[in-house]
């Protein structure tokens, strides 16, 4: 046990990312024999499994205190590798749910090609998304980041096909920008602060001028395009559709808490940094909090209304559940505005983002891979063709309907206790702070009711009603995958009937490490109690209105208008846009060009002239 | 004191092999590469040994005839010269074991020697130009590099090429003739050629003749522009560097232009010093002309389809970074463009390099039509991935820790709007390089596309280039650390 | 060309225009001249023999394994001279703390290495020039 303390202890972080590198090494080696393709799938869940467990071995540890490794030498200044309560969760998280999904892929992947490289950058983009949150300093998190965009991009264009490229292109490169503008948050905050730690950072946060918006402004740009937030979250519907539903399920699940893990973690550690400053320091930090977080609430607002009136219009299933991403990540957004909104009476916004992320996860996870297993059995991906087919697929039908309900919110799942903590807190946000904040909550209702009858349409569409006469004859299979939707299924049941386990055992001791206010959190956040009337009231009232809507839709055939082709957003309208610039842009470059070639002499005497002059000027 | 001749030593090594090689009679064969390889071998432990002794030590001048500096040639032996004179001997020994093998398809079997002398000569003079701390001297070794590069495009007897080469040539020789320009209001008004000799002058002469210096450095930077292609000048490059045999624009893009732009480091930093020059405001027209290169190469990238063609405008863009660097003023950015000399130097050669050997195994030069090569060429295609990656500005590559720099010295600078320009510009890098990596590895190859297979050398030589660039990207505080040693003597002399 | 006048002409006055070449060779470090001037001097003579008896005779005059080995020895000489200075612990091409012999100014016999590199370098030149007097007749 001694030694695995300190082993641990010293380098916890290198065997983690030593245990992966060793599987990826080991993937491309096996072949394509049966028998070598089962054992590499085995390989990789069982890997996957055992960082997990390490990672909750570490649990008590980490209760404490943080812990730190520092790595010198590598990139001019060393890596910092971080671990607190925070990324923890997180890093376990990501462990189950990549544990889940390749349970999962036994459905998906197992028949098409290329295997190989498929686990290959499933076993990187598990690395990278663990490095990512485990980096201490912001040079090894960018990296860690960039390396999990491009690996993610090869695994949603697994499909090969040309429309599938395309597709992906826009996914890749709205990354490589996201990335970009990290990197500049990056430059200008260490060109201001000369380190690069996420602790320190904070610490002169406060000093700076309005430089901070800016670099603040870029950091929620470039996560917010990571995490679906609107207007850059273009690139959500154009690739799921497109990708293998297994990929679609880890990318919901995951990839997109890592933006909203990087917004908090900036947010956090801005709070953390006023540990021992004086007042003036403190004040200036809260007032820049403060006009952040009302941006950001403002923006996981519209993220969410965007995403779910999107998602109303939508018939195929796998649009749908695209654009309901954006829309709840547009909630996690909004929770975290509110903590960064009130500063250390920020608890519940802080508890409830982080509470959302991981119901999110898991609860979209499952809807995926049930969306998945339907496909996989009816190849029908519009919902409006299929019907009744609780027949035939009793078993998706009931795990699909345990995800609705924790989607929309109803209690004794998941999905209640986490939007119940964000109703909370975008009141108390209205209370303490701006009262306009008061049509925040109403949209919050509104989107809720929403959300409610949109997956009300997907539910009664889909598993009941009558069934279309060619899916009469299905029988369901049971395979790795009904054990994976299975897995999630009884998690969500759990969280939704003990909510209070996971908020004192993780997120309490996180918002109490974090520095938010001491009071606030005993007196409003331990033993919560999410039973109580109002809060149920306020659920009864939010299905009704589902209900209403959904009956007013479905008869006024409101769910079927669609913006006209002129003002439609889609890619319809940014496909000709693009090959129409792109060939006068051709047309453009090469006439320039063929100029400039020509008139060589012209441009050496002109230039000589032009700067002869100018530096003359100076006289 | 046998330790201080090593300048001498590498250029008379390589004067003098270049010199041998004519005299070959047997057809060009192993004994040949045998005798060319422990040469150039000789020449990388000469280098090596060098550093060391000038990290270890100080930087020291060597005069040439025992005449003290204002009266004979004057080499300065400083960190950022050793370094850069191992790092041009390194990339030539791993750029000339490509070309061993892959020569065979580009240019006739009896001008093979004939390259090797004007490769080694382009050698002698590149490392002249470092070390030179004479201006004259620096022109003398110009005109060899003019000459010489012109050569190894000429060398392969097709009708692009030799239009090419013709336009480099003449557009050369207009540089230089503008160099010369200058450097004679220079020793007008100083009535010095040495470069430390002229610092020590300048500050007076600059108030008794201002124009003077004015029109001086006008002409040097023009004359140096042309050859170092800053943005309206550059119209050589994407004909000359597309066109040549492979080793030729590895070489080129990866070692001569850089050659230029230190003389041009060389001239605003060590002549005229950095004051005059922030005064004159020298630096602020480079800065302009650095957007502009970084902007309109990669806007005049994204339109080729012949990717070698691709490859010369996005070295216009790059080159556009280092002028960026050069233009601040400042120590940190002094230090940044130097970097990106070497790490530059790097990933070009590893992209050319591969690009060749695509070139090489398929006959094709077309972008568009380079689907599915991933799988059939392996190694090319990480070699590639590796350079793209670096273009991009990926962690983990020479490339990031230098846009990281160029970043860092621009907030330094007071320019920080400049630091958008920077990141806008590895997004238009994105733009153009990432389709080809996508389509090499993410389709399908539609049909059979092998003409000939790739040789070992040519393999190995492109892992070690790529493998290079990657290791200066985890490990840049090895080159750092010599750069701002040598940033320091650099301003101060 | 064919003339009889000009061939005859040419090899009575062939020895005198190399003997001036030389004159401006070896004279170089006294009066105006030196290597590259007088190296040419001496290559317009074979040029001139070229050009009146043709260019295969041309080539028989100074053959290409010859010219060959005069340009490389006329740059090897110039170095091996110059790491005389570097050998006796001096730096390159140290021309009176080496020992060359300086002799009187005026003299032919002076200024220690000057002549002797100049002679080295001037019938490179000579070569240099023949050779691509002959390589531009071969191309038509």
């Amino acid at each position: 046990m001694n030694i695995t303390r300190t082993m641990i202890e010293v380098a916890l972080p290198i065997i983690l990312l030593t245990i992966g590198l060793l599987e990826i090494l080991l993937i491309p080696f096996l072949g394509e024999r049966q028998k070598k393709r089962r054992f590499r799938r085995v390989t990789v869940r069982i890997v996957i499994l055992l960082t997990t467990l390490i990672m909750i071995v570490i649990y008590p540890e980490v209760l404490n205190q943080p812990m730190e490794w520092h790595i010198a030498n590598i990139f001019g200044n060393g890596i910092i590798f971080r671990i607190d309560l925070l990324s923890l969760l997180f890093m376990i998280f990501a462990g189950f749910i990549f544990f889940v999904v390749s349970l999962h892929t036994a459905v998906d992947i197992k028949g098409c090609g290329r295997e190989r490289s498929f686990y290959l950058f499933f076993m990187l983009t598990y690395i990278s998304t663990i490095g990512t949150l485990m980096a201490g300093d912001l040079l090894s998190f960018f990296m860690f980041f960039e390396i999990m965009t491009f690996s993610s991009f090869v695994l949603m264009v697994h499909q090969r096909g040309q429309k599938v490229i395309e597709a992906g292109a826009t996914y890749i490169y709205f990354g490589i920008l996201g990335g970009l503008s990290i990197l500049a948050g990056i430059l200008v905050l260490s060109a201001f602060t000369q380190n690069y730690e996420w602790v320190t950072l904070g610490e002169k946060f406060g000093e700076l001028g309005n430089i901070k918006y800016v670099s603040a402004a870029l950091f929620i740009i470039g996560f917010g395009i990571k995490a679906g937030m609107a207007p850059l979250h273009h690139w959500v519907p154009v690739i799921y559709p497109k990708a293998h539903l297994s990929v679609n399920a880890l990318s919901s699940g995951i990839l997109m808490k890592v933006g909203g893990y990087g917004i908090l973690r900036l947010i956090v550690s801005v709070l953390a940094s006023t540990e021992g400053q004086n007042d003036v320091v403190v004040n200036a930090i809260t007032v820049s909090l403060e006009d952040i977080g009302a941006i950001v609430i403002w923006l996981g607002i519209i993220t969410m209304v965007v995403g779910v009136i999107s998602a109303l219009e939508q018939e195929k299933m796998v649009r749908m559940l695209a654009y309901h991403s954006v829309s709840q990540m547009g909630y996690v957004i909004m929770g975290i505005g509110v903590a960064a909104y009130l500063g250390f009476d920020g608890a519940m916004g802080f508890a409830g983002a982080f509470y959302h992320m991981i119901n999110h996860g898991i609860f979209k996870g499952l809807l995926f891979l049930m969306a998945g297993a339907v496909f996989f059995k009816t190849k029908e991906k519009n919902m409006y063709k299929l019907g009744g087919l609780y027949k035939q697929m009793p078993y998706v039908a009931t795990v699909g309907l345990i995800a609705s309900l924790a989607i929309t919110g109803m209690p004794l799942f998941n999905g209640y206790a986490s939007k119940t903590i964000l109703h909370h807190a975008i009141e108390e946000a209205h209370i303490y702070g701006h009262p306009g904040l008061v049509w925040a909550e109403y949209i919050f209702t509104f989107v809720s009711a929403c959300t409610a009858a949109s997956f009300i349409k997907l539910y009664s569409r889909v598993f009941l009603g009558s069934t279309p006469k060619k899916y009469q004859h299905l029988k369901e299979e049971y395979n790795l995958g009904t054990i994976a939707m299975g897995i999630m299924a009884t998690v969500i049941l759990i969280i939704g009937l003990f909510p209070n386990a996971l908020l004192n055992h993780f997120i309490i001791p996180a918002a109490r490490t974090l520095h938010f206010d001491e009071y606030f959190i005993d007196n409003y956040l331990v033993g919560m109690e999410l039973f109580n009337s109002y809060d149920l009231t306020n659920m009864i009232i939010v299905y009704a209105l589902g209900m209403l809507i959904y009956t007013v839709g479905m008869k006024f055939n409101l769910f079927h208008i669609h913006l006209p082709k002129q003002l439609d957003l889609e890619s319809d309208y940014y496909t000709p846009i693009y090959q129409k610039t792109g060939r006068s842009f051709n047309r453009y470059v090469h006439a320039i060009e063929n100029f400039i070639s020509k008139s060589d002499v012209f441009i050496y005497g002109s230039m000589l002239l032009v700067l002869i002059l100018m530096l003359l000027n100076f006289l | 004191m046998i330790s201080y001749h090593f300048p001498v030593f590498i250029l008379m090594l390589l004067l003098g092999f270049a010199v041998v090689i004519p005299l070959h009679r047997k057809p060009f064969g192993k004994s040949f590469v045998v005798k060319m390889f422990s040469v150039l071998g000789l020449a990388f432990i000469l280098a090596f040994a060098e550093l060391l002794v000038v990290i270890y030590g100080e930087a020291y001048s060597y005069t040439f005839g025992s005449y003290q500096g204002g009266i004979g040639i004057e080499f300065l032996v400083d960190e950022f010269s050793a370094l850069m004179t191992l790092v041009v001997i390194t990339l030539s020994i791993l750029i000339l074991a490509y070309s061993v093998k892959d020569l065979e398809h580009e240019i006739a079997s009896s001008k093979m020697y004939s390259y090797y002398t004007l490769v080694f000569l382009m050698l002698f003079s590149i490392i002249g130009m470092i070390f030179t701390n004479d201006i004259f001297n620096l022109y003398v070794f110009v005109e060899a590099l003019s000459i010489t590069s012109v050569a190894i495009i000429a060398i392969k007897n097709k009708k692009d090429t030799l239009m090419a080469s013709m336009k480099y040539l003449l557009m050369g020789a207009i540089g230089s003739v503008t160099v010369l320009m200058g450097f004679a209001l220079i020793y007008m008004v100083t009535g010095h050629l040495n470069m430390s000799l002229i610092f020590a002058e300048i500050n007076e002469v600059w108030e008794q003749y201002p124009i003077n210096i004015l029109l001086a450095m006008g002409f040097i930077l023009t004359g140096f522009g042309i050859k170092a292609a800053i943005f309206p000048l550059h119209n050589w490059l994407p004909d000359a560097h597309s066109s040549a045999p492979t080793p030729s624009s590895a070489l080129l893009s990866g070692l001569v232009v850089k050659a230029y732009v230190f003389s041009i480091a060389k001239m605003m930093y060590r002549v005229i010093g950095q004051e005059i020059t922030i005064n004159i405001g020298i630096s602020d027209y480079i800065l302009v002309f650095a957007v502009l290169s970084m902007v309109m190469g990669s806007l005049f990238a994204l339109s080729q389809t012949d990717i070698k063609r691709r490859l010369a405008y996005s070295s216009v863009a790059q080159i556009g970074y280092i002028f960026l660097g050069l233009g601040l003023g400042t120590e940190l950015g002094l230090s940044a463009a130097l970097f990106h000399v070497i790490s530059h130097a790097f990933m070009k050669s590893a992209l050319f390099l591969s690009a060749g050997s695509i070139i090489y195994y398929t006959g094709n030069r077309n972008v568009r039509k380079m689907d599915g090569i991933g799988y059939k060429m392996p190694i090319t295609m990480a070699v590639f991935t590796i350079g793209v990656l670096g273009m991009i500005g990926i962690p983990g590559t020479s490339g990031f820790m230098s846009k990281w720099y160029l970043g860092l010295a621009v907030l330094d600078g007071g320019h920080p709007e400049l630091l958008i320009v920077i990141l806008l510009s590895s997004f238009l890098n994105a733009l153009y390089y990432l389709p080809v990596v996508v389509s090499a590895f993410l389709r399908e190859t539609p049909l059979e596309m092998h003409r000939s297979s790739l040789p070992q050398s040519m393999k190995i030589s492109m892992a070690v280039v790529g493998l290079g660039s990657v290791v200066i990207g985890f490990y840049p505080s090895m080159i750092m650390n010599i750069i701002e040693a040598a940033v320091s003597t650099f301003i101060g002399i | 060309m064919d003339d009889l006048f000009v061939r005859i002409t040419t090899r009575m006055i062939l020895p005198f225009i190399q003997i001036y070449g030389l004159y401006v060779i070896i004279h170089g470090h006294l009066s105006p001249g030196g290597a590259f001037s007088g190296g040419s001097i001496f290559a317009a003579s074979i040029v001139l023999y070229t050009l009146a008896y043709g260019l295969k005779p041309g080539q028989k005059r100074l053959p290409h394994h010859i010219s060959s080995k005069i340009e490389t020895g006329g740059i090897l000489f110039f170095i091996l001279i110059g790491l005389i200075g570097v050998a006796l612990g001096y730096t390159f091409l140290t021309n009176q703390e080496a020992g060359f012999p300086m002799g009187e100014i005026g003299r032919v016999l002076s200024a220690g290495l000057i002549p002797v590199v100049t002679f080295a370098l001037g019938l490179k030149v000579m070569s240099t020039v023949v050779t691509l007097f002959h390589t531009m007749m071969e191309e038509e």
